[in-house]
C-alpha cells in the first residue's frame, strides 16, 4: 500500500528560500496549471458569453491588484482609484486617436500619467492617515470627474467620448471576445508577476514595514515618504492600465464610466478577496463581478420566478447581504478561506 | 467553528457556480432570430441605481406592451420575447447583459441610460445587433453613417432644450432671458448647451448656467445662484432627488419664477417631493404622449387588461415615464413589422435585418404615443419633436404638441 506523504509545515533555512518564487515544488505545478487553464483550456472551451464575463473579471482584477499594492501592502487607503483609471484610459485613448501614437507607446505613457497624477494625492499621505487620507483621495475622484466633463477641449464634448481603435495584429483582434480576453489576461499575468516580484524585493518589504509601523520603519532607514509615494505610483499606474483595458474592451470611454462607485467596488474586491494578497485581489474581483450573475441565474434555477421589478430589488438586497455575511464570517477574505481549506487538507488527518 | 464556516461558505459558492454553469447557455452566439421562432428583444434595464425611475417606467411598459402583442397573436404571427437584464446603470453589467442577449440570439437591444448606450455602441457595431435608446444618449449618434448600429430613434437632450426655448419664445416673445441649471454629468451639460444655442438662434437672451455637482445632497448654493441669474424663465436638467431639492428651493426663494424641465423631472416624483402647490405651473418636455392623455396605445392596454381579466399595471398611472416605455415598445413593434416585410413572416430576422427595418420607419406615430418618426440610413434620430406639458391641478396639461426647436449647433448634419 502506497504511503501518501503530506506536507506538515515549511521550514526555511536560508534567505533565498524565504524569497523564492516557487516556495514548494507544488507551487510550480499550481502556477503551470493556472496558466494552462487560463491560456489554453478556457480559450478552447468557453463560449463567447463566458469570455466576455471573464474579461470583465480580468479588468476588475487588474484594478483590484493595483489597489491592493497601496491598501493591502503599503497600508494607505484610496477612494480615488477610478479617477486614476480614468487618467490612464483618457491618456491612452487620446494619444492613439489624436496623436496617432501606437498602442505600445500609448499604454506605458498612460500608466506613467496615472502614476504621476496620483503622486499629488500621495503627498497628502505623509501628513494624514486613514479616513482623512480617504477623503484626500476622494478629491482626486471629484477633480478628475470635473475635468472630464468641463474641459471639453480635451475630451471633445460633454460626453467625453474617446474611441479606442481596435488592436489587430495577425489573428489577434480586440474586436472579438477571444482577442479581448487574451489582451486582458496577458496584462493581468504581467501585473501579477510584477507585483509578486515587487513584494519579494526591498521596496515591497519596505512598503510592508511602513504599513505595519511607519515610525519604526523610519528608524530603520526606510523612508515612509519615499515608499508611500512609490506605492501610490505603482498602484495608480496599474489602475491606469485597468482603465486602458476597459477602453479597449468597450471600444470607447465616456465621462460617466469612472465614478466613485467604481472606486468603492475596487475596495470591496480587495476586502472580500483578501487584503495584501494577489490571489485575493483576483478572487475578490471575480466574486464581486460574478455574484450578481450567480444570484440572477440561481433564482430561476431553483424555481423562483419573480416579476422583473421584484427580482432586481431582491437581487440587490441579496448581493448586499452576501457581502456582509462574507465579511462577518471570514474577515480575511476569499483567500483566507482558501488557505483554511488548503490547510485542512494539508494537515489531514491531523488537522485541528 | 471556523472549519464549519469555511465549509458552509464553500458549499454556497460551489452551488452558485453550479447553478451558473447550468443556467441559460444555449450555445447561441449570433444575432439570429431563426425562421419562424420567437423574436428576442433585449432590454438593458436600469430599475436600480441612478435612473431607477426611468428603468421602472420603461421596463414595465415594454413588458406590458409585448405581453399584449403576444396575447393578440404576435406580430404577423411571430411572438416577441422580451429578455430584460438589470444593469444598475453601470457599464460592466451592461456589457455582460449585451453578451447574454447575443447568446440568446436577440436581434435588437433597448438600452436605458446614456453611459450604458455610449458603452454599448461599439459592441453593437461589432456584433451587428442594433441598440436603441430613445430619450437619452449622445448627440453624435444621430449620424447613422458614423454609428450604423446605434439608434436614438427620438429626440436627444439638446432637442428637448431647443424645443422648450422655442415654446417659451412663441409664448413670451424674444424679449426674455432664459437661465439654465445643468446636472453636471454630460446629459445635463448637453441640455444647457442646447438652451444657449436656441436662445442665441431665436434672439432671446441666455442668462447663464448653474451647474449641480453629480452627487450634491444640498443645493442651497445652486438655488441662490439660479435666482441670482435674474432670468425671466429658468430651464433645468436636474434629476430625481436633486430636481426635488432644486424645485423646492426655487419655490421658497423665487415662487413666481417660471421653471421648466427636461423629461426626467416632470414626473410624479417631483410632484410628491416638492409638493403639488410648488409644482403648479411648472412645465417640461416629453418625447411621448403621456399616459394621462390616454393615447390609443394606452386604451389598447386598458382594453387588453379588461378583456383578459388582468389587473392593470399601477405603474402606468404612478410613473409618467411609462409613456417613454410605450414609445420604445411601439417603435420596436414597428421595426419588427418592417423586418418581417423584408424577410417574410416566417423568415429569419437578424440584427442586420432589424437595422434595415429601423431605417425603413417612415412617418410613424406609434398608436398616438410618438410624434411622427422617419428614420433613415443617415438620420438615426428620426424625430426631434417634443410635447410640452404644464402641471395644472396636480396633473399634466399638454400646452405644446410636437414642438421642434431650432437646429442644434453641434449636431451632425444628417440632411
Amino acid at each position: 500500500m502506497a504511503l501518501i506523504a503530506m506536507e506538515t509545515g515549511r521550514f526555511h533555512e536560508k534567505y533565498s528560500e524565504e524569497i523564492a518564487v516557487y516556495g514548494t515544488p507544488y507551487r510550480k505545478i499550481w502556477i503551470l496549471a493556472v496558466l494552462v487553464v487560463t491560456f489554453v483550456v478556457i480559450p478552447l472551451v468557453a463560449s463567447p458569453y463566458w469570455l466576455v464575463v471573464l474579461t470583465l473579471v480580468g479588468i476588475a482584477a487588474v484594478g483590484a491588484t493595483g489597489l491592493n499594492v497601496l491598501v493591502g501592502y503599503a497600508g494607505q487607503i484610496s477612494l480615488g482609484h477610478a479617477a486614476f483609471a480614468a487618467i490612464g484610459a483618457y491618456t491612452s485613448g487620446l494619444l492613439v486617436s489624436r496623436a496617432e501614437a501606437p498602442f505600445w507607446v500609448a499604454v506605458p505613457v498612460a500608466m506613467v500619467a496615472a502614476g504621476v497624477f496620483s503622486l499629488i494625492f500621495g503627498l497628502a499621505s505623509l501628513r494624514v492617515k486613514g479616513l482623512y487620507l480617504a477623503i484626500a483621495t476622494l478629491a482626486a475622484q471629484y477633480i478628475v470627474q470635473w475635468i472630464l466633463t468641463s474641459w471639453t477641449w480635451i475630451t471633445g464634448g460633454f460626453q467625453g467620448i474617446v474611441i479606442f481603435e481596435p488592436i489587430q495584429i495577425g489573428p489577434f483582434d480586440t474586436t472579438t471576445p477571444m482577442g479581448k480576453y487574451l489582451m486582458v489576461f496577458i496584462s493581468l499575468a504581467l501585473v501579477v508577476v510584477f507585483v509578486e516580484n515587487l513584494m519579494r524585493s526591498r521596496s515591497g518589504r519596505a512598503m510592508i514595514a511602513v504599513r505595519d509601523q511607519d515610525i519604526a520603519a523610519a528608524g530603520s532607514a526606510v523612508s515612509p515618504l519615499h515608499y508611500k509615494l512609490l506605492a501610490f505610483f505603482i498602484s495608480s499606474a496599474i489602475a491606469g492600465l485597468s482603465g486602458v483595458l476597459y477602453g479597449y474592451n468597450a471600444g470607447l470611454v465616456s465621462t460617466e464610466v469612472f465614478t466613485l462607485a467604481l472606486s468603492v467596488q475596487y475596495l470591496a474586491m480587495i476586502l472580500v478577496g483578501g487584503l495584501g494578497s494577489i490571489p485575493g485581489s483576483i478572487l475578490g474581483a471575480g466574486f464581486i463581478t460574478m455574484l450578481p450573475l450567480w444570484l440572477r441565474d440561481l433564482l430561476p434555477a431553483v424555481g423562483i420566478e419573480l416579476s422583473a421589478s421584484v427580482e432586481v430589488h431582491l437581487l440587490t438586497l441579496l448581493f448586499g447581504v452576501a457581502i456582509l455575511l462574507f465579511l462577518v464570517l471570514e474577515p480575511r477574505g476569499l483567500y483566507g478561506l482558501f488557505r483554511n481549506i488548503k490547510d485542512y487538507f494539508r494537515m489531514w488527518p491531523f488537522s485541528y | 467553528m471556523k472549519r464549519k464556516t469555511a465549509k458552509g461558505v464553500s458549499l454556497a459558492l460551489g452551488l452558485a457556480l453550479f447553478a451558473t454553469a447550468c443556467g441559460g447557455d444555449d450555445g447561441g452566439d449570433g444575432s439570429e432570430g431563426a425562421s419562424g421562432e420567437d423574436i428576442v428583444i433585449g432590454v438593458a434595464g436600469a430599475r436600480v441605481g441612478a435612473i431607477a425611475n426611468v428603468g421602472e417606467g420603461v421596463g414595465e411598459a415594454v413588458t406590458d406592451w409585448f405581453e399584449m402583442v403576444n396575447a393578440n397573436g404576435g406580430i404577423n404571427g411571430r411572438k416577441v420575447k422580451i429578455e430584460e437584464i438589470e444593469t444598475k446603470y453601470e457599464v460592466p453589467p451592461a456589457l455582460e447583459a449585451f453578451a447574454r442577449f447575443q447568446q440568446s440570439n436577440a436581434v435588437l437591444v433597448a438600452v436605458e441610460g446614456t453611459a450604458t448606450s455610449d458603452a454599448l455602441t461599439p459592441v453593437s457595431e461589432q456584433s451587428k445587433i442594433p441598440i436603441m435608446f430613445p430619450g437619452q444618449g449622445n448627440l453624435e449618434t444621430v449620424d447613422g453613417e458614423a454609428f450604423p448600429y446605434a439608434f436614438p430613434a427620438g429626440p436627444l437632450y439638446a432637442h428637448q432644450a431647443t424645443a422648450m426655448v422655442q415654446q417659451q419664445v412663441e409664448e413670451l416673445g424674444t424679449d426674455i432671458s432664459i437661465g439654465c441649471v445643468a446636472w453636471e454629468p454630460p446629459p445635463g451639460r448637453e441640455y444647457c448647451a442646447g438652451v444657449k444655442d436656441a436662445t442665441d438662434d431665436l434672439g432671446a437672451e441666455f442668462a447663464g448656467e448653474v451647474v449641480i455637482p453629480a452627487a450634491a445632497a444640498d443645493l442651497d448654493a445652486q438655488v441662490r445662484d439660479t435666482v441670482a441669474l435674474d432670468a425671466d424663465v429658468v430651464l433645468h436638467a436636474a434629476i430625481f432627488g436633486q430636481a426635488v431639492l432644486l424645485l423646492k428651493g426655487l419655490c421658497d426663494q423665487a415662487p413666481d419664477l417660471p421653471v421648466g424641465a427636461w423629461h426626467w423631472a416632470i414626473t410624479q416624483n417631483e410632484i410628491k417631493g416638492a409638493g403639488a402647490e410648488c409644482m403648479e405651473g411648472k412645465f417640461g418636455t416629453s418625447m411621448s404622449t403621456l399616459p394621462s392623455d390616454d393615447p390609443e396605445a394606452v386604451q389598447m392596454l386598458r382594453d387588453y387588461w379588461e378583456e383578459s381579466g388582468t389587473d392593470p399595471n399601477p405603474v402606468l398611472d404612478e410613473n409618467s415615464l411609462y409613456g417613454n416605455g410605450l414609445y420604445i415598445a411601439v417603435v420596436i413593434e414597428e421595426a419588427i413589422r418592417q423586418a418581417l416585410e423584408i424577410v417574410g413572416d416566417d423568415g429569419e430576422v437578424t440584427g442586420e435585418v432589424m437595422k434595415q427595418a429601423l431605417e425603413s420607419i417612415e412617418d410613424y406615430e406609434g398608436y398616438g404615443v410618438t410624434c411622427p418618426i422617419t428614420i433613415t440610413e443617415k438620420d438615426h434620430s428620426g424625430n426631434r419633436a417634443l410635447n410640452i406639458y404644464q402641471i395644472r391641478d396636480g396633473g399634466w396639461d399638454r400646452i405644446g404638441e410636437c414642438v421642434t426647436g431650432p437646429p442644434v449647433t453641434d449636431e451632425p448634419d444628417v440632411s
